[in-house]
């Protein structure tokens, strides 16, 4: 019958500790990612509104949403203008050519954040591959122990 | 847990307390933080605009008509006081940490003795 020596134990548990930790952080990277893609779609889809709307001539019919699939028939007053959000409950007018400029930025930094949260997601699941077999073999000596 | 005394379940149960309240504060931060960073966003923002340009303030679902000074003097009142508010959290986890720290090698200790008395 194997028994786990001391230092075996105090490695078992810190191993546990840290493929604990590292699955918290997984979790929240991945909630991270998905919020992120998110917010990327939701950048593209107001570029290419605000690039067709640029387009159009004033007074064209369009269908304002009023949610639950329904709308109402307007006509666009301004084509060359649009209000866009500058954060913290503000937001002001801009040229449509100003607001895809800086929309196109915010969804670069987008962009790049997912990808350095796919990187650190990347790193994190690598490590916990590499303690996983190192934590079964010692949960399985336990195991065998056990009568 | 059963072979702790009650001495080391009353340090370990203030310990995870102490645990518990870092990570609120932590997380308090972070809030704050972000706040901060869209405020200080927002006024740089607007001071990029074209003179004259329209700015509008959220109420709700509406968006009311505002002066561009009056906003950024609005943004910065809230910058300052997120500003105070982040330190004066600093200085809360600071106090936390520094028990923390002070409990933690009392606490591993006890611990120690209880798992080395397991394997032996």
């Amino acid at each position: 019958m194997e028994k786990l020596t001391r230092g075996e134990t105090e490695r078992l548990q810190s191993i546990l500790g840290e493929l604990r930790d590292h699955e918290a952080t997984v979790e929240v990277l991945r909630r991270q990612i998905s919020l992120l893609a998110s917010s990327i779609s939701e950048l593209s889809m107001t570029v290419e509104a605000i690039k067709t709307i640029k387009g159009l001539k004033p007074g064209t019919e369009i269908m304002v949403p009023l949610g639950s699939d329904s709308f109402v028939t307007a006509k666009l007053a301004l084509t060359e203008k649009v209000i866009t959000g500058l954060g913290a409950e503000v937001a002001a007018q801009r040229s449509a050519t100003d607001a895809i400029v800086v929309l196109q930025d915010r969804r670069a930094e987008l962009e790049q954040a997912l990808s350095r949260t796919r990187e650190e997601l990347g790193k994190l699941s690598e490590r916990i591959e590499t303690l996983r077999p190192e934590a079964e073999q010692l949960l399985e000596k336990v195991k065998r122990e056990q009568p | 847990m059963e072979k702790l005394s009650p001495q080391q379940r009353h340090q370990l149960a203030q310990f995870q307390q102490a645990q518990q309240q870092a990570q609120a504060l932590l997380t308090q931060k972070q809030q704050l933080v972000m706040l901060l960073r869209e405020t200080e966003r927002a006024l740089e923002e607007l001071g990029k605009l074209q003179e004259g340009a329209p700015v509008y303030k959220s109420v709700g679902p509406i968006m009311v008509k505002a002066q561009r000074e009056e906003l950024e003097k609005s943004l910065s009142d809230q910058k300052e006081t997120l500003d105070l508010r982040i330190k004066t959290i600093e200085r809360q986890e600071e106090r936390v940490v520094k028990r923390l720290n002070e409990m933690r090698p009392k606490l591993e200790a006890a611990l120690k003795g209880i798992s080395s008395g397991e394997v032996a």
